[in-house]
């Protein structure tokens, strides 16, 4: 699985995570009256959406505000876990249909 | 926000948002698999996976039946009955191979219907329901997104088998998703790339499956929690 591609990248993540906990951050968000950039810098201003795959900054950006709620709940697992940038790799769970 | 569809690559994108959230499932269950204790574990999580997989097809001919309703006014749901009626076929009978594991394993298949299942499945696969009878059917996708999606790899088999030191004859279930479901995975990724989802479609898809993943690893957080009542009641041979 292809994680993202740096500490930095993690850190621009966990940013993001930290800021979808707030349902306004999420408002403006999706309604696009704040960007992703400045929301990452507001909460970390040492962090940079820059240093994100463009393809995570495009997902991002495109998250609904309930999808960032749900995801806000992942916060913790998913900065520590990383994150999966491709979306055609392969991962094995015990899950079954 | 407006109702306009979204373009080709739904699979793609819903693939994306599932890999932010499976972390979640990978942790859970490594947890199980490389748990000094699996040999009894395994039975639970055979039984916890019995709870999900016997509603699997009841979910698809619920879902085909509110589709088939939309249909006349509703192209997504126009396209989903006939992927679900093709499908159904292909699930039947998997309940039936996890009850005949049990057995191998020496469990009566009528103490496993007694067992009343955790509310974590009954979440995890009420919420399907909602979603289909309240909002719209196509919900469903995301839910057989994650279960399909990700099955064991033959080598997880087999490392388990080992771990377990249980017969290969315990392990049909896993074996034959780990045959089937790369195949069942593509199909569902072309069906969805077709689909062109509307935004609030593309969302409720979303959130079914980022909603299973965690639920799915919560209840198996809950066997490998059981880990003192398994050891302590549940003997198995």
């Amino acid at each position: 699985m292809e994680k993202g591609s740096s500490k930095r990248a993690d850190r621009a993540l966990a940013a993001f995570a930290a800021a979808i906990s707030s349902p306004e951050i999420r408002r403006l968000f999706e309604n696009n009256e704040v960007s992703l950039d400045k929301m990452i810098k507001d909460k970390d201003g040492e962090a940079d959406a820059g240093d994100l795959p463009e393809s995570v900054r495009s997902f991002l950006n495109n998250l609904t505000s309930e999808e960032m709620r749900l995801l806000s709940r992942f916060g913790e697992t998913l900065v520590n876990a990383g994150f999966v940038a491709s979306p055609t790799e392969a991962a094995f769970t015990i899950a079954k249909f | 926000m407006g109702a306009e569809a979204v373009a080709s690559g739904a699979a793609s994108d819903l693939r994306r948002k599932i890999g932010f959230v499976l972390p979640r499932l990978l942790e859970a269950s490594d947890g199980l698999l490389t748990h000094p204790l699996v040999r009894k574990l395994y039975p639970e999580y055979l039984f916890t996976s019995h709870c999900v997989i016997r509603a699997s097809v009841p979910l698809m001919e619920t879902a085909k039946a509110r589709a088939e309703e939309l249909a006349p006014a509703d192209p997504v749901a126009a396209s989903l009955a006939p992927y679900l009626e093709q499908h159904i076929p292909e699930e039947l009978d998997h309940d039936e191979w996890l009850l005949e594991d049990l057995e191998v394993l020496g469990f009566d298949r009528a103490d496993v219907l007694l067992r009343p299942p955790s509310p974590t499945v009954a979440a995890l696969v009420g919420a399907q329901y909602y979603w289909i009878f309240h909002y719209h059917p196509v919900a469903l996708l995301g839910y057989i997104a994650v279960f399909e999606g990700y099955p064991p790899s033959p080598d997880m088999v087999d490392r388990l088998i080992a771990s377990t030191g249980y017969s290969r004859d315990a392990f049909r279930t896993m074996i034959g998703h780990a045959e089937l479901d790369p195949g069942h995975r593509d199909e569902l990724d072309r069906l969805l790339d077709q689909l062109a989802p509307t935004r609030e479609q593309s969302t409720v898809i979303g959130l079914s499956a980022m909603y299973s993943v965690d639920a799915f690893a919560s209840a198996i957080d809950e066997v490998v929690e059981e880990v003192p009542a398994v050891s302590r009641v549940s003997d198995a041979p």
